[in-house]
């Protein structure tokens, strides 16, 4: 029998198939059980020697070349019909996001978390402590007796005789200060109150406040801690003015100003914890020291997000909450 | 306080500018707020030349120097100046006190270039009649403010409560003198007595030395009360204060520059010129001078003739021993009172006075003399009076202020590094005394006598550093830190939850935290909800709208959401995580219980991916917050099946048809529900509204246990779809919590993933289809065990629920 021409009819019929059912007559019809090129293989036996072997060679060359070749026209037809359904079937990726956009955090705690990792940075650990407060706690320990001029620095919200609404975090100083030994790196965050309200104050608004007490931490040190944090809150760049101030639970004072559009603004609070301070929380003020800083988080949201009236951070207005 | 700058320069020789002299103070003393220009772009005015206006009889030209280098053509209507005339000048652009802005213009045909002012267009009295003729020979073009003694700058200093001693001219002159190493001159206080023996005319008798530690009287006869020399109207008009009359404005000249409050009795109303400084008896009336009638207290200090309580010292004087047009002679008193006692009766009797405020922060009781003296003199010169010879001078004997102080603590306490004498010299330069003791070491520095604030080794300390400003200070960071601080599992959790919030699409609102008593109505909260009748007010609250500590975040949350639909917001997710506070005050302090309460409103508008609509949309919305409550709780620290959601429980808030309590074990956590539609209405919400609250502290102390390993199952599962015809009335839990009781140890899961009611389905009946998982941990389950599973699991629903298979 002529193998070439078989061989070329079986190549033609491959090329021609169109899908995978024509590809497997093809095939049988050679290298089937009676397949033409099965039958010739079969009977290689009884060829003899030399003209055996030349004949396997070219049968098996034969033979590979068709399956060579229907196995590529099966991998293009294959591809061919898969091009063909996934031209057919299309998305439009460009649709809406299912299931819920996400919402947004009040711009206050946005600062309130960047400040206590800048403080757990520090080694601050984070405390808390109730809004509702004993004049104990909120003044007296505090190095503010009752006839002091200081408590108009604080108009205060009563409840009942001696029961106040915390005009300041700094309660938490005590009570924390009362329950454990020194060294301490421990900061609060939290709402507090205040008998005013007008344009530019609201009667509740929201503090941090940072303090430390070992056998060694100086004035000069409180310095590097309030400008790093203002420099990681605002900026390596900005500019800071320390300057003296007074309250009644530190000595010396001080108040930090950063450069704003509208000149100076106060961002903190801050000095070195009042040896009265130390003595009403049971420290002997001889044998430790440290500091003590408060800042509000409502005003410094306000000058970081441009914020320009205290009153837009209480109205939850959802068109304003939606830039945070 | 408003300092106005050539004053001070008077008491002390600071050559700073206005500027320079802020910073400074603000730096190391007292903020300055503020420099004000008083009568901005008001200059001096020389004038050179008046000539008739051509076109009007009534106007005349002048033409005035201002210092520029051409002559101002002016306009002007008044008649009483005269070439060589000093005028306060208007330049254009001035906005006066009264609010006129002055423009160039054309007065009939007339260019005029500015305006020559009068007294009353300056702010400086009601006299028009004619325009201001400065004395005296300022240069042309110089501000007319300091000319007038109204200071070219005025320094608005933000007095703390620690410096009282400041709160006078001569007191930050003081300060200033201090800061910049000068010398601060005190005014004049060289007086002479040229009347009788003052003990003639007036008798003092100090019961309470404790409470008045010095009182000092001197006796004035014949003085004419009247309108005070421009000078001094002016002075006091620099400081903000109003001009009165000779005597008054002479003891607030001393007040404003000495820091010392004086009162002036009419001498003539106190009988026997006797004074007795005593406690006042309880219910003793007194009608003050601004008269006020206020009853006494025994706390009180009072001044008193023989019989009667004649002033509130300290504070204001009364009425009837007040100086009047009629007064000739006078009992002028300077003391000394204790701060506490001054400043209760000040609170007291709801009064607060230039004098209260002084001696609430304390007086310096060495500077009384001066004071007194200096006023006496003035009231001579000034109302005609003659001084009796002699003072009264009752003064209790003050315990010496010695401080303890160690050099060595400005390098160990402030970190600043300097040496003995450097510190010494500080100490003396804010008057300190310092004795060195023998070791170098312990120093013992006395105070001066008006710095009642430093009293400790720490207040020196700040002395030592704040003199050289804190912008000398190192920056340093503290060393030797502790361990690492644990993370706080309560913060964790807040943070965690607001996170979860946030994924679910939920924005964070922050509420006052107070709630008129009308909005727990509103929410129909009854009247034995503790969340009304442990309310807690506030004893002085701003208004009826902030009158109580809020019980619930519903009020805030639900006007908010209000408030945002009203702006056109549509679809609305927020929440709010703050403390709740409820509790009898006579128990001690009232609970605070940290509360996540959120508000959902369905959007109105199309949306592509909404499933459903109508009531179906309400459903999916419903089911959707009970997602974010889920999350929430997980978030919050509960395990995730620490929780359920009963629907047998609602408050009186919430639809009784549609909400539910959250439980955690028998503990009530929280609620979910849709809005009671009478709530809906009155806070102007849709009723499709849903809302939810988790009470944050208690779900804390539900924290999941840590995960434990579980190998994967090496045998497959097999899963079986039950549908079933089920009553109406019973719940999806109902039919979960019977097949897991049923089914025993083989089943892994349950879920519901179809839920119909309506065509097909029998009236009063739902159709529920459950998938169980089922599996064995040691082999491929058989057909045959399988199938008696589901079978007694559905033969079971028949039984105790009525569901039966479909």
């Amino acid at each position: 029998m002529d193998l070439d021409a078989l061989v070329q009819e079986a190549l033609r019929e491959v090329a021609e198939a169109t899908d995978d059912n024509g590809l497997t007559q093809v095939r049988a019809r050679l290298l089937g059980k009676s397949g033409a090129l099965t039958a010739e293989l079969r009977g290689l036996g009884k060829l003899a020697g030399d003209e055996r072997a030349a004949r396997g060679q070219a049968l098996n060359q034969a033979k590979q070349a068709v399956e060579a070749a229907v196995s590529e026209r099966r991998d293009a037809l294959k591809a061919g019909a898969q091009a063909a359904q996934l031209a057919g079937d299309r998305l439009d990726v460009t649709l809406p996001a299912r299931g819920p956009a996400p919402g947004h955090l009040h711009p206050l705690t946005l600062v309130e978390r960047e400040m206590v990792e800048i403080f757990s940075g520090f080694g601050f650990e984070w405390v808390d402590g109730p809004e509702v407060e004993t004049e104990h706690y909120n003044f007296e320990t505090l190095n503010i007796p009752a006839d002091h001029p200081a408590r108009d620095m604080q108009d205060t919200f009563y409840l009942a005789d001696g029961i106040v609404l915390r005009t300041h975090t700094s309660p938490v100083q005590i009570r924390a200060m009362e329950t454990r030994e020194p060294p301490l790196r421990i900061i609060t965050t939290g709402r507090v109150y205040r008998h005013d309200a007008d344009s530019t104050h609201s009667p509740m608004f929201h503090q941090m406040e940072a303090f430390l007490v070992d056998d060694h931490t100086t004035f000069a040190d409180l310095k590097g801690i309030l400008f790093e944090t203002a420099r990681q809150l605002f900026g390596r760049d900005v500019e800071l003015r320390f300057r003296r101030s007074f309250f009644p639970f530190t000595e010396p004072s001080g108040e930090v100003d950063i450069m704003g559009e509208r000149g100076w603004m106060e961002i903190l609070g801050c000095g070195m914890i009042h040896p009265n301070v130390l003595r009403a929380a049971g420290h002997d003020p001889d044998r430790w020291q440290g500091f003590a800083l408060g800042a509000g988080i409502d005003r410094i949201a306000m000058l970081k997000y441009g914020i320009d009236s205290i009153r837009a951070l209480f109205e939850n207005d959802q068109r304003v909450l939606d830039a945070f | 306080m408003r300092v106005p700058y050539e004053w001070l320069r008077e008491l002390v020789p600071v050559s700073d500018d206005a500027e320079a002299l802020a910073e400074r103070l603000s730096l190391c003393v007292l903020e300055v707020e503020e420099i004000e220009r008083p009568l901005d772009g008001v200059v001096v005015g020389h004038l050179l030349e008046t000539r008739p206006h051509p076109n009007a009889d009534r106007l005349t030209l002048c033409s005035v120097d201002d210092g520029g280098e051409e002559p101002r053509a002016v306009v002007c209507g008044a008649t009483n100046m005269k070439a060589g005339d000093r005028v306060a000048l208007a330049t254009p652009g001035t906005e006066l006190p009264g609010g006129l802005v002055i423009k160039k213009s054309k007065i009939r045909g007339e260019k005029s270039e500015g305006m020559l002012c009068a007294p009353d267009e300056l702010g400086l009295g009601d006299d028009y009649e004619g325009i201001l003729i400065l004395e005296g020979d300022a240069s042309p073009g110089e501000p007319a403010a300091a000319a007038l003694g109204l200071g070219s700058a005025v320094l608005e200093v933000a007095l703390l409560p620690d410096r009282g001693d400041c709160a006078s001219l001569f007191g930050l002159a003081r300060e200033v003198a201090s800061l910049y190493d000068l010398e601060a001159a005190a005014p004049d206080s060289k007086l002479s007595e040229e009347g009788g023996p003052v003990g003639e005319g007036v008798s003092v008798d100090v019961r309470d030395a404790g409470r008045c530690p010095r009182y000092m009287a001197r006796r004035i006869r014949g003085v004419k009360v009247g309108p005070s020399p421009e000078w001094l109207a002016r002075r006091l008009l620099s400081v903000g204060a109003r001009p009165i009359n000779n005597v008054v404005d002479v003891t607030n000249l001393i007040l404003h520059e000495l820091g010392q409050p004086l009162h002036a009795f009419d001498a003539a109303k106190v009988p026997g010129g006797r004074i007795v400084v005593r406690q006042a008896e309880p219910g003793e009336p007194l009608v003050l001078l601004d008269e006020q009638s206020i009853e006494l207290g025994e706390d009180d200090l009072v001044i008193a003739d023989e019989k009667r309580p004649i002033a509130l010292a300290g504070v204001m004087g009364g009425l009837a021993t007040a100086v009047s047009d009629a007064t000739t002679d006078l009992i002028l008193e300077a003391a000394c009172f204790e701060p506490g006692t001054i400043r209760r009766s000040g609170r007291r009797h709801g009064l607060r006075t230039d004098s209260s405020y002084r001696f609430e922060r304390g007086v310096d009781p060495e500077g009384v003399a001066r004071a007194l003296d200096r006023a006496a003199a003035l009231l001579a010169s000034l109302a005609g009076g003659v001084v009796d010879t002699g003072v009264i001078d009752l003064q209790a004997p003050a315990a010496p202020v010695a401080i303890a102080f160690r050099p060595s603590r400005v390098a160990s306490f402030l970190g600043l590094d300097l040496d003995a004498g450097a510190i010494r010299e500080r100490l003396e330069r804010v008057y300190v005394s310092v004795e060195v003791g023998a070791d170098g070491e312990a120093w013992t520095c006395r105070p001066p006598s008006w710095r009642w604030d430093l009293r400790q080794e720490a207040d020196l300390l700040e002395e030592v550093v704040r003199l050289g400003g804190y912008a000398a200070l190192p920056e340093s960071l503290p060393v030797g830190a502790p361990a690492p601080p644990a993370a706080s599992p309560v913060r964790a959790g807040l943070e965690r939850t607001r996170d979860a919030l946030r994924a679910e699409g939920y924005s964070e609102c922050v509420n006052v935290a107070f709630q008129p008593a009308a909005d727990l109505e509103r929410l129909r909260f009854g009247e034995d909800d503790v969340r009304r009748s442990e309310a807690v007010p506030v004893a002085n609250p701003i208004g009826e709208e902030l009158a109580l500590l809020r019980s619930s975040l519903w009020p805030g949350l639900l006007r908010g959401a209000a408030r945002n639909l009203r702006h056109g917001v549509d679809g609305l997710r927020q929440f709010e995580i703050a403390r709740s506070f409820s509790g009898r005050l006579a128990k001690g302090l009232p609970v605070e219980r940290r509360l996540l309460a959120a508000v959902a409103v369905p959007s109105t508008a199309p949306g592509y991916w909404r499933a459903g609509e109508g009531a179906d949309a309400a459903d999916a919305h419903f089911f959707d917050a009970k997602h974010a409550l889920l999350a929430a709780t997980r978030a919050a620290g509960a395990a995730s099946d620490a929780v359920r959601l009963d629907g047998g429980e609602a408050g009186g808030h919430l639809h009784p048809g549609a909400s539910g309590a959250v439980f955690a074990g028998r503990t009530r956590v929280g609620e979910l529900g849709r809005l009671h539609p009478e709530v809906a209405e009155a806070f102007e919400l849709p009723p499709e509204t849903v809302i939810f609250e988790l009470d944050l502290d208690s779900l804390r102390g539900l924290a999941a246990r840590p995960p434990t390993y579980r190998a994967a199952p090496k045998f497959p599962s097999v899963q079986r779809d039950l549908a079933l015809l089920v009553p109406e009335d019973v719940s999806a839990e109902g039919v979960e919590v019977e097949i897991r009781r049923v089914a025993g140890g083989r089943l892994e899961g349950v879920t519901l993933f179809d839920r119909y009611v309506g065509k097909g389905i029998p009236a009063g009946q739902k159709s529920m289809a459950f998938r169980l998982t089922l599996r064995a941990a040691d082999r491929t389950l058989q057909e045959k065990e399988i199938n008696k599973i589901t079978d007694k699991v559905v033969a079971a629903l028949s039984r105790s629920l009525g569901a039966e298979r479909r």
